[in-house]
């Protein structure tokens, strides 16, 4: 009897979960929902176009991604793989076809030093593209400055990814997008007095909140609270307190989307949204973050650090279509990815101009540093590598705002006033990397 | 204005008492002190999440993600119930860490690192008395304590709680005695699967909805069965209120606001400090 009891219950059981699983499947559709492309798969232009496979000796090319662990980055690598499958489609790099791949470093930096590691010592590896590690640009640079390899990276996010010799990002990075916001701030007269909330983590947290306040003494504008938070935090009560108290006319928050979510969520609570003008850095900018903040938060600024993902313009376009035709339904159509495809793009146009028989790491490196003046309507303003320890060439970025639960263009580009990007601003015109 | 920061924190504390509830009613029946009792309810919010995204009544998916919570925790306790009977209690919990890890590897993979919010429709209906108060907090407290009085008067009184109960002091005994050891132990298990689920979807709604995240807030709801003595379900439920207010108002001064964090942790050791106070301690030397 009894043991019939427990069959039952585990038949039971194991009909929910099957019943469970099977339905939580489905694809996750507002990640992609509003990023179609219009080119069909026979008609884009990828590398030299010419229709016709690759089937040459193929050129090896890596990239290192955080892609488990608890945040996924996997969306630059796998738009830029995306992209090199539809160089090698199209005649690859003058016959020759990519071999790319990605590893991930499951946000642990011993990983990331051993796969750069890894990387710099297999000579077949000629450069990296549309890496996009959360933790390991310090310890990977190290590796690839020995190794003379070079990484076009889709995107970075601590201050370590932008003051590297071999590492040069496409994304503008959290410090740029914080200043620009409250730049755009500035320029609305909204600037009166700021409150900026962020994390309290090292070589992060605390290099984009110096940058606001870096910008706000140069340009006299009073910022009235900074608020660090553990990122394990979960009241945020004392912060709504705070900001309160603080008579800010306008915050700017710079945490990961689920925590900003869930700072918004608390201040509908107490509904406590006010005058004040809420904002946000491109960490929010995400098909799906207006959908999941609610009515509510109608109107909520968020900075985007490339172009808008349903804006027109050739090579978003051929980003949209690229990645319907070569990647996967449910790979992600965010800012991310379109950084991926970016560098992808930039790497190919620079290693077509080599002879094909000589592409090595070396050639390579050499045409890597030799980007300069790369646009793209996806960029405000040209990119370039250069031979630099600091990287920081998209400086320039939008704004939109939230509208009927979906993120529109508020404004257009925004150059960044950041004083720290002095020496790069010289290097630009000393070197001859833009205009 | 201390206030609004008591309410928070008694409503933060009853989640973690109702959570160390469940955890509680399985440990005293089976001994096995689940670690993965918050990966149970962050699976039971997440799914639940997913289902109101694919438009499911709200109710509906609410009730499937408790479900899931339930039937996990029951297929655990099925599947691995029998080894875990013949082992000692470090190996029982240290066991549960797998289920943890093995929870929260599959929502990691089937769920990715964007901004989610679950939008309970009591959270929209409020009234202010100082500070703001939704019907969600309002059902956090009010279940919390019906679910600790339920509970205790349900183990004293049934004869599945004093079944409940016999199990917990001598199994081997229990059984020679006539009562159905698995059945009972699997009830437990599905009760306290239960818990974790209405639990999970509730603190989904009052701090964040990501994974991982859900999956440690079994920290603090242990802090809770401590205070409880592993025993006491009425001290399980102080506990948490305790906790879930020091932590609350502490971060309203700025003082005491970067140590806020700390407190499961801080309440847990003074406890654990004053119950050994008359212990004997005995140290032995390794020859």
């Amino acid at each position: 009897m009894s043991a019939i009891t427990a069959k039952s219950a585990l038949a039971l059981a194991t009909g929910i979960l099957l019943a469970a699983t099977l339905s939580a499947c489905v694809a996750d559709e507002g990640g992609g929902a509003n990023a179609g492309g219009n080119t069909s798969k026979d008609e884009l232009q990828c590398g030299l176009a010419t229709g016709e496979p690759a089937t040459g000796d193929p050129i090896k090319v890596g990239a290192i991604a955080t892609a488990s662990g608890g945040v996924d980055f996997s969306s630059a690598p796998k738009a830029a793989a995306a992209y090199f499958d539809c160089v090698n489609e199209n005649g690859g790099i003058n016959g020759r076809p990519i071999d790319y791949s990605y590893q991930d470093d499951a946000l642990d930096p011993t990983k990331t030093a051993q796969l750069a590691a890894g990387y710099a010592a297999d000579d077949s590896v000629v450069g990296l593209v549309g890496d996009a590690t959360f933790i390991g640009c310090d310890v990977a640079n190290a590796e690839y400055a020995k190794a003379d390899l070079y990484s076009i990276t889709g995107v970075g996010v601590p201050q370590a990814c932008f003051t590297s010799s071999n590492i040069a990002p496409v994304n503008a990075g959290p410090r740029q997008s914080a200043i620009q916001l409250l730049q755009w701030l500035e320029q609305e007269g909204k600037a009166d007095a700021v409150f900026q909330v962020g994390l309290n983590t090292q070589g992060n947290g605390d290099w984009v909140a110096a940058g606001i306040l870096e910008y706000a003494e140069a340009n006299g504008i009073n910022i009235v609270g900074t608020e660090l938070t553990d990122p394990t935090e979960t009241n945020w009560l004392p912060l709504i307190q705070k900001i309160k108290d603080s008579g800010a006319t306008s915050v700017i928050i710079v945490d990961p989307g689920p925590i900003t979510a869930a700072i918004l969520a608390a201040v509908e609570q107490q509904d406590a949204r006010g005058d004040i003008i809420w904002t946000c850095t491109a960490s929010c900018y995400d098909a799906q973050f207006g959908s999941q903040i609610g009515a509510y938060w109608e109107g909520f600024v968020a900075n985007s650090e490339l172009q808008l993902v349903d804006a027109d313009g050739e090579d978003n376009e051929l980003w949209k279509s690229v990645m319907d035709a070569y990647a996967a339904g449910d790979a992600p159509r965010d800012t991310f990815s379109q950084a991926g495809f970016l560098a992808a793009k930039m790497f190919t146009t620079a290693v077509l101009e080599l002879d094909p028989e000589n592409i090595t790491r070396e050639s390579v490196s050499q045409a890597m540093l030799g980007i300069k003046n790369a646009e793209s309507d996806l960029l405000c303003r040209p990119w370039y590598y250069g031979e630099a320890d600091e990287h920081n060439a998209n400086h320039s970025t939008r704004t939109a705002e939230i509208t009927d639960g979906v993120f529109t263009k508020l404004t257009d580009c925004i150059d960044s006033g950041d004083p720290a990007l002095a020496s790069i601003l010289e290097n630009e015109q000393s070197l001859g990397l833009v205009g | 204005m201390i206030l609004p920061f008591i309410v928070a924190g008694l409503v933060l504390g009853s989640l973690f008492a109702l959570s160390g509830v469940g955890m509680l009613v399985l440990y005293r029946t089976t001994g096995v002190l689940n670690f993965g009792y918050g990966a149970l309810g962050a699976a039971s919010a997440m799914l639940a999440w997913q289902l109101v995204e694919l438009r499911l009544q709200p109710v509906l998916a609410y009730a499937i993600g408790i479900l899931a919570a339930t039937a996990l925790s029951l297929l655990f306790g099925f599947l691995a119930g029998p080894f875990l009977a013949t082992v000692n209690t470090l190996t029982k919990a240290t066991a549960t860490l797998g289920l943890a890890l093995f929870i929260l590897g599959i929502m990691l993979f089937m769920w990715d690192d964007k901004a989610r919010t679950l939008r309970l429709p009591t959270d929209t209906i409020g009234f202010s008395i100082g500070t703001r108060i939704t019907v969600t907090q309002l059902i956090c407290l009010a279940l919390a304590t019906a679910i600790v009085i339920a509970t205790s008067i349900y183990l004293q009184r049934s004869p599945t709680g004093t079944a409940m109960r016999a199990l917990a002091s001598d199994r081997e005994l229990a059984s020679m005695l006539g009562i159905r050891v698995r059945r009972v132990e699997l009830l437990a298990w599905a009760v306290s699967g239960a818990l974790g689920g209405i639990s999970g979807l509730l603190l989904s709604s009052q701090t964040r909805l990501e994974p991982v995240f859900l999956t440690f807030i079994v920290i603090p709801v242990l802090a809770a069965v401590v205070v409880g003595r592993f025993r006491s379900l009425v001290g399980t439920l102080v506990g948490g209120l305790v906790i879930g207010v020091v932590q609350a108002v502490s971060s309203a001064f700025p003082s005491t606001s970067p140590f806020s964090n700390a407190t499961p942790f801080v309440v847990a050791t003074l406890v654990i400090l004053y119950l050994q106070r008359r212990k004997v301690v005995t140290i032995e030397v390794a020859r």
